[in-house]
């Protein structure tokens, strides 16, 4: 790799703590993806003479009250957690660049309007409608990718619609349309490829985002329904017992610490690295 | 100026237009009814208590009847707390909600501006790492995690102070630093960037060759500046507290508005739902105006237009 991603790249690598998060969330999206052949146990055998076991060699992280494998729930709830965070993201990032560099683009008085629409948008609580969506469409996975996904994207269309606002002016995209490049090409082959660095940047923050509103909802009760098991919902089964056995709420939350952490930052050092006049730590 | 003030009420007018139209539909096509739950109801009777909500009347005119009543903060009677109206539920539970996010707010202003400061002062030494080390954890910790750990430490371990409720000061304490750890390491974040930046501007360089000592040009120069941004982030920042409140009041039994909007999700309780959702969505748009007006008051440059 060369040019501009090239040099990202180089100064990623000098980054350590970013380095450090890319190979452990690399790590944990191997482990959660090979989950039947990490784990010894399902996440869902129960096994009532082994309910409520400290961790010990066998259970690794102990078990809960139905006596499942912790460790086990923890790593297939991974796979839940961290979909939900990835897929999430990249939808409201479809939707955000589609809506912003439209707006930004074609300007005037449709921009106008776009954005004030942004702006109502915007201002409704944004966890209260994700709730009142997943009524709707119920509390499955799909919903609650939908749910985040619709609120979500409107912080990622004002960033492309900004940015695509500052490369209009550039020059080279002068230069491209003096050479008689068509207007969709334009905003295709040459803004949108220009501006990838600061909407990369946003989607590392936007990840960890969404697998946290998740886990709150899931916490509270009003997110992922049996048998859907995220971090959230280990955490929701871990409350009710936590004052006696603490290892049911200390790991589904330390796991899901480390990797809200490593997403941080290696967002930080991706920021740095792709981004080096946006100001560091303004997220 | 007038003009200005118009513009946004009626932006809030439409914002608040769209959340009560989104709510009442969005509950209105949800699989199954507020009165269908556990044991099937005989005909007549649930005819009887739907004609008692108006659910009887056609669709257009329960969202006439429903507008008209927000209109003067009446949001029906509760479907699930007999005999009570959401307006008085609202009123008895928005003050502790209100008190819960106002003071985790006010703490972490307290907590992340000097942090920010420091951070920016001392850039580069331990202080600035294990200060921004502080803040990235914070950000990173799940409310739930955090007031787990502290009932666990100081509640059920050392017994200093009490594990749930809201009554007391001695109450308050565990919740509001539950809820203020996050907004107070984005604070510290954003400051410590904004500062970093004025620090290395012109007019900071004049006041420096002026003669000034290094602690006043830090903090009558270059402060005033970084403050934008950091007033910037507080109109979302209200927004994450008030709505963190009910993470909070669900860990601490604190009985807040929070508490009841799970409850009435829960309960399919509509009418409950709707007046939460807007008195929440009003708050929200009351603190960006404020957040709004308090540009012009920190930075002259910018103009209310």
């Amino acid at each position: 790799m060369q040019g501009l991603y090239g040099d990202a790249w180089k100064r990623l690598k000098r980054h350590r703590l970013a380095m450090v998060s890319l190979v452990f969330l690399t790590f944990l999206s191997l482990v959660a993806i090979a989950a039947p052949f990490v784990t010894r146990f399902t996440y869902f055998d129960q096994n009532a003479e082994m309910a409520l076991q400290f961790p010990n060699g066998t259970y690794w992280f102990g078990t809960d009250s139905l006596g499942r494998d912790l460790f086990s729930r923890i790593i297939y709830g991974a796979r839940i957690s961290l979909s939900v965070g990835f897929f999430t993201a990249i939808f409201s990032l479809v939707i955000g660049t589609i809506y912003g560099s439209t707006s930004g683009y074609v300007g005037g008085k449709l921009d106008t309007v776009m954005m004030r629409m942004a702006d109502i948008l915007n201002a409704l609580p944004s966890i209260l409608v994700t709730v009142l969506i997943m009524l709707v469409v119920g509390r499955g996975p799909v919903g609650i990718f939908l749910a985040l996904g619709i609120t979500g994207w409107i912080g990622g269309a004002r960033l492309v619609r900004g940015q695509v606002l500052q490369a209009k002016e550039m020059t080279y995209v002068e230069a491209a349309r003096s050479l008689g490049v068509r207007r969709h090409r334009i905003l295709f082959q040459h803004i949108l490829p220009n501006i990838l660095g600061p909407v990369i940047v946003n989607l590392t923050f936007d990840i960890p985002q969404n697998i946290l509103a998740e886990s709150f909802l899931s916490f509270v009760g009003l997110g992922l329904e049996p048998p859907y098991a995220s971090w959230g919902t280990l955490a929701n089964e871990g409350w009710r017992a936590y004052r006696t056995y603490p290892y049911l709420i200390v790991f589904p939350g330390a796991v899901l610490f480390f990797t809200i952490l490593a997403f941080n930052f290696l967002g930080d050092g991706l920021r740095d690295a792709l981004d080096p006049q946006t100001t560091k730590g303004g997220h | 100026m007038a003009q200005f003030l118009l513009r946004r009420l009626l932006i809030i007018l439409g914002t608040l237009f769209v959340l009560a139209t989104l709510t009442f539909f969005l509950l209105r096509i949800v699989p199954g009814g507020p009165f269908d739950s556990e044991k099937a109801l005989p005909p007549e009777i649930k005819a009887n208590v739907e004609a008692k909500f108006g659910l009887d009347k056609p669709l257009y005119r329960q969202y006439l009847s429903y507008l008209s009543g927000m209109a003067t903060f009446d949001f029906g009677p509760s479907f699930k707390y007999e005999g009570r109206d959401v307006t008085e539920i609202i009123s008895e539970t928005l003050p502790t909600s209100v008190e819960l996010g106002v003071y985790s707010l006010l703490l972490s202003v307290l907590i992340g501006l000097p942090l920010g400061i420091l951070s920016a002062y001392k850039q580069n030494t331990w202080i600035d790492f294990s200060a921004m080390f502080l803040a990235v954890a914070g950000i990173s910790l799940p409310s739930y995690f955090v007031g787990a750990i502290l009932i666990y430490v100081f509640s059920l371990r050392l017994h200093w102070l009490p594990p749930a409720t809201w009554e007391d000061w001695t109450t308050k304490i565990l919740p509001v630093i539950t809820l203020g750890s996050r907004p107070a390491s984005l604070i510290a974040r954003l400051t410590r960037a904004a500062l970093l930046e004025s620090i290395r501007s012109d007019y900071v360089r004049t006041a420096r060759a002026k003669g000034l000592t290094e602690g006043v040009v830090v903090l009558k120069h270059a402060l005033r500046n970084s403050l934008i941004p950091v007033v910037t982030l507080l109109g979302p920042l209200a927004a994450f507290v008030l709505t963190g409140t009910f993470v909070i009041e669900y860990i601490y039994a604190i009985p807040g508005m929070g508490k009841y909007f799970i409850d009435a999700v829960t309960n399919r309780d509509y009418p409950l739902i709707m007046g939460v959702t807007m008195v929440y969505g009003f708050v929200l748009v009351a603190a960006n105006l404020v957040v709004d007006l308090c540009y012009a008051l920190i930075d002259p440059r910018i103009r209310i237009s």
